[in-house]
């Protein structure tokens, strides 16, 4: 039984890292993808911020001379920016500065308490104003001034902080359904799948060996991203590494159940193309990974919450970006593992061996 | 068969029958196989040859009757039916992006052989010089010697090959046979399909022709044709339509099967001696009117059309 997984093991690599065309397209592509809507759809034109005021500025003569000199020579981005934003500020009262926000006239406003603390209101999943604040911030904090994010909406910050553990949900998703799932058509419509069960090999071996290489694989491409993440755009892990592994594992077993089920009766890939895309394009779209699950209908935004890949991209976002403990991520555990199991169950009870 | 009488039965076949929903896929079939037997399995598509095939590996199993391969069954040792039996299909294609010599130590893996045995396996199979090719990269011929390979990698007590020479050049094939030939002299037992007459004829010393779920002959290749009691065939074609010579031709002695198609003013008789006939023959349809005309000896082919009304490859 060892020696078989080994060599089914070996052999999936093996198909895998021999051929470049799946290497570029699965593992580069979602770095590929990181760098082009983390850094490439930046604006590169100047542009105007506009900055709500809410409080007396007279208050604090720091504020004041801050704002004063960023409306008299406009300050520029701090490091690797094309972007050259000038900054406008409005004073008016808390009330009208939070319409604006919500109306997006404005990227954050800035409140000045009774104690003197700057308080920045803000999205921080909104790249624009988490760079308007990271500026503004700077200055003050030079100036001795105390400050206080408040995030306007809870989770998040940076929009390549909110994007890279999407995109590695992402990748253990189209990973599972396509290297497992697809494969595994293909190895029944090539009869080797026929071939192999004609051998004294458990059939657990065959499935485990597929689910072992593609975690395998999977772990690549997500250190990979990890890696570029961290060095390029100075992405960090938060939380502990036992919730990220954690999770990835229970990500792998979810979509590699849910990729037996889909491949259970096919007969040839063209129907499993067809198969895989109309369970994986959905999935995509609500998973708020690209864009916020909140522009589906309310109605049905709670059930979005809990498809396998938007419970896995959330999960990693939450260990990845702040610093929690385990129980932030213990539905989403159960939730995934039971998912997975769900599938492989069921999908052994209809699976077509030849 | 005195001969097979003393031979242990190792792939024994007690009334099999399998229906399915449409057709009644093989009715009632027994069959025996001895150790040390080339069996060759003929049939016309859809004769219930590949649901048998399926029934002897275990992907199906029969409705009634009892499949006993080495002493095995199915129900309770199939771990040790697999692992004596080797295999080769003529659709199974290996995984592309993985070596021969790779393909090989896998399926060393799932029988549990040794790896010492892949430089004798691809000795045998004459792909040495392959071993570190994709498999890609491998000629049809080179494909099916590494299925063959495959098959024999656990030195099977019995071997199925499904078509194991089909859409092969003649080269390629004879390749094979050479294989197949050492495997004999090994004291191989062998079960196998194929299209091509020759194949059987070359290979096997027992024929089974099946037929709509049914053995229509099992025999020696000579003994078939002895039970025939026609040795020769004579293939004609008149210049014009001749009833009347047609009739007296049909009427002849010594005649064992005869057809005319008016149409194509062509015909076919299975005669024992066709020397011997011949003048006759000639007198009956006179030298004029005929177009062409050949004798020949009586080949598996001729049977199997005379038996079943169609041609193996057809």
């Amino acid at each position: 039984m060892v020696r078989s997984l080994w060599q089914l093991y070996l052999m999936h690599l093996r198909e895998f890292f021999r051929d470049w065309e799946i290497i570029l397209w699965s593992v580069l592509l979602p770095v590929a993808m990181s760098w082009v809507l983390g850094v490439a759809f930046v604006q590169r034109k100047v542009t105007t911020r506009q900055i709500a005021v809410v409080g007396d500025i007279q208050k604090s003569s720091e504020l004041r001379e801050v704002i004063n000199e960023i409306e008299n020579r406009n300050i520029s981005r701090p490091k690797k920016s094309n972007d050259h934003s000038v900054f406008k500020f409005s004073f008016v009262d808390q009330e009208k500065a939070e319409r604006m926000l919500r109306k997006g006239k404005i990227v954050l406003f800035i409140q000045l308490s009774q104690t003197g603390t700057v308080h920045f209101h803000l999205d921080p999943a909104n790249e624009t104003s988490y760079l308007a604040y990271l500026i503004l911030s700077r200055r003050l904090s030079q100036e001795k001034v105390a400050l206080q994010l408040n995030p306007i909406t809870t989770h998040g910050n940076r929009y390549i902080d909110f994007l890279i553990p999407g995109l590695m949900a992402l990748g253990i998703m189209n990973s599972c359904l396509w290297g497992i799932g697809y494969i595994l058509i293909e190895y029944r419509m090539k009869k080797l799948m026929r071939r192999m069960i004609a051998t004294p090999v458990k059939k657990a071996a065959i499935l485990m060996s597929f689910f072992l290489s593609r975690m395998t694989i999977n772990l690549v491409e997500v250190l990979l991203l990890f890696v570029f993440g961290y060095f390029y755009f100075g992405f960090v892990l938060q939380g502990s590494l036992l919730s990220v592994l954690s999770l990835f594992i229970s990500g792998n077993v979810a979509f590699a159940g849910l990729a037996l089920l889909l491949a259970s009766r096919a007969e040839n890939t063209r129907t499993g193309n067809g198969i895989i895309n109309v369970v994986s394009i959905p999935l995509m779209l609500a998973s708020g990974i690209f864009f916020s699950y909140a522009n589906f209908p309310e109605a049905i935004q709670p059930l979005l919450q809990y498809s396998p890949l938007a419970m896995l991209s959330d999960a990693l976002r939450t260990v990845f970006n702040t610093a929690g403990d385990f129980s932030e991520i213990a539905l989403p555990l159960v939730v995934l593992n039971v998912f997975g199991m769900f599938c492989f169950s069921l999908s052994l009870k209809i699976f077509r061996w030849h | 068969m005195p001969q097979n009488a003393k031979r242990k039965v190792v792939l024994a076949l007690e009334n099999v029958d399998k229906k399915f929903p449409r057709t009644h896929a093989v009715k009632n079939l027994s069959l025996n196989i001895h150790e040390g037997e080339f069996v060759a399995l003929l049939g016309p598509n859809g004769a219930g040859k590949t649901t048998l095939l399926e029934m002897i590996e275990g992907l199906q199993f029969p409705d009634t009757g009892r499949i006993v391969i080495d002493g095995y069954e199915y129900a309770k040792d199939e771990q040790k039916i697999r692992a004596l039996m080797g295999l080769a299909f003529q659709e199974t294609r290996f995984p592309e992006k993985i070596r021969v010599g790779e393909t090989l130590e896998l399926f060393a893996a799932f029988y549990g052989v040794s790896n010492s045995r892949i430089p004798e396996i691809l000795e045998l199979v004459a792909l040495t010089e392959k071993k570190q090719a994709y498999v890609n990269t491998l000629s049809g011929g080179q494909r099916q010697r590494l299925a063959l390979g495959v098959a024999i990698i656990q030195k099977p007590r019995i071997l199925l090959l499904d078509e194991p020479t089909t859409g092969l050049d003649p080269h390629a094939r004879r390749e094979i046979w050479r294989i197949l030939a050492d495997l004999k002299k090994q004291g191989s037992t062998l079960l196998l399909t194929t299209h091509y007459m020759e194949e059987a004829e070359e290979l096997c010393e027992r024929i089974v022709v099946m037929f709509k779920g049914t053995i229509l002959a099992d025999g020696r290749l000579e003994d078939l044709l002895e039970a025939h009691a026609s040795h020769e065939i004579i293939e004609f074609k008149l210049k014009k339509p001749a009833a009347k010579a047609v009739a007296m031709l049909q009427a002849m002695k010594k005649v064992s099967h005869f057809s005319y198609d008016p149409a194509t003013t062509t015909g076919v008789m299975h005669v024992e001696d066709a020397a011997q006939i011949l003048p006759d023959f000639l007198r009956k349809v006179g030298r004029q009117n005929l177009e062409s005309f050949a004798a020949r000896p009586l080949t598996l082919d001729d049977l199997f059309i005379k038996m079943t009304g169609r041609h193996l490859d057809g």
